[in-house]
């Protein structure tokens, strides 16, 4: 078995948890948004994260809006919606089901 | 602050990337362009060698777009509820996955079980005698349209094979559609899951 594959995989699965929750500190732009999700190792790439943005976005999960006035370069700050509020908290109870399964089974 | 050099290549990028969301809405392509190329800025003012680690995570600009457009397709026609547009579009998807291509072919066939129903029912009341399913030991036949049978087979269902198509073909054309949004529905769900890579 190709671990890297398998490591994919588990990553994929985690993407838009992970990105909900950086959203649950606050405000952020795309850049800051891989800066927090990826502190404690890479689990979302620049390539995945900004479609992925843009789906959680027409499903109404996140809310973005444009700030032209900080500098040159204009940034699309993202926040979470109260519906992404609710799924992020549904999604983290599955997930520590899910992590305690694991540890009792690995 | 980004060199003349930095935004040259982020300029090609996003030149490129802009090429690939044509099938989008202009608004909707401008909005992912000055979305990536303030990404790309924001990279490359974090030093040398951030802008071209950055443009390698985002992959090929052609591939990020057509990634969008993909999704863009099968959302709009998954909301707008148009079955032949979202059967064209699985169609057009499926190539790259098994699973969908068998399903997009049993929808079909269920659209085709569907429309044949309809015209039986519909060639029954113009001519009765040339549709309907005749029973007879050694003699079977379905016919819509043909030369009756010899006489005296009699023909099993009569008029009721009106309302039996015309419910078996709503059946069909229902079942057909549940299945195509299923079907859509999976594919956006595998198509966003395969953009999440490491």
């Amino acid at each position: 078995m190709d671990m890297n594959s398998w490591q994919a995989q588990l990553r994929k699965g985690a993407a838009e948890l992970v990105v909900l929750a950086t959203l649950a500190r606050g405000e952020a732009y795309g850049l800051q948004i891989l800066d927090r999700a990826n502190k404690a190792g890479e689990v979302v790439s620049d390539g995945a994260l900004y479609p992925l943005l843009t789906r959680l976005e027409k499903a109404g999960k996140i809310a973005a809006r444009w700030d032209t006035e900080q500098g040159p370069n204009p940034r699309k700050y993202y926040r979470l919606t109260s519906e992404g509020e609710a799924m992020l908290g549904e999604m983290r109870v599955l997930w520590r089901g899910f992590r305690s399964m694991m540890d009792n089974l690995v | 602050m980004t060199d003349d050099s930095g935004t040259r290549e982020i300029e090609a990028y996003v030149r490129r990337l802009t090429g690939a969301l044509q099938p989008l809405p202009a608004e909707e392509r401008s909005a992912v362009a000055n979305e990536i190329r303030s990404h790309l800025a924001d990279c490359a003012a974090r030093g040398e060698g951030s802008l071209a680690r950055a443009v390698d995570a985002m992959g090929v600009p052609e591939l990020l777009g057509r990634s969008y457009v993909e999704e863009y397709r099968l959302a709009g026609a998954l909301e707008k509820g148009s079955p032949l547009r979202l059967l064209a579009i699985v169609l057009g998807l499926t190539a790259r996955g098994l699973a969908g291509f068998v399903g997009a072919l049993v929808v079909l066939k269920l659209y085709l079980i569907g429309a044949t129903c309809f015209l039986v029912a519909g060639t029954k009341l113009i001519e009765p005698d040339h549709v309907g399913i005749w029973i007879a030991p050694n003699y079977f036949a379905l016919t819509i349209n043909g030369p009756p049978p010899p006489a005296p087979v009699p023909e099993l269902l009569g008029y009721w094979i009106v309302p039996l198509s015309v419910m078996l073909g709503v059946a069909c054309l229902l079942g057909g559609t549940r299945l195509l949004y299923f079907v859509g529905r999976r594919i956006l769900k595998r198509s966003a899951r395969r953009l999440v890579a490491v």
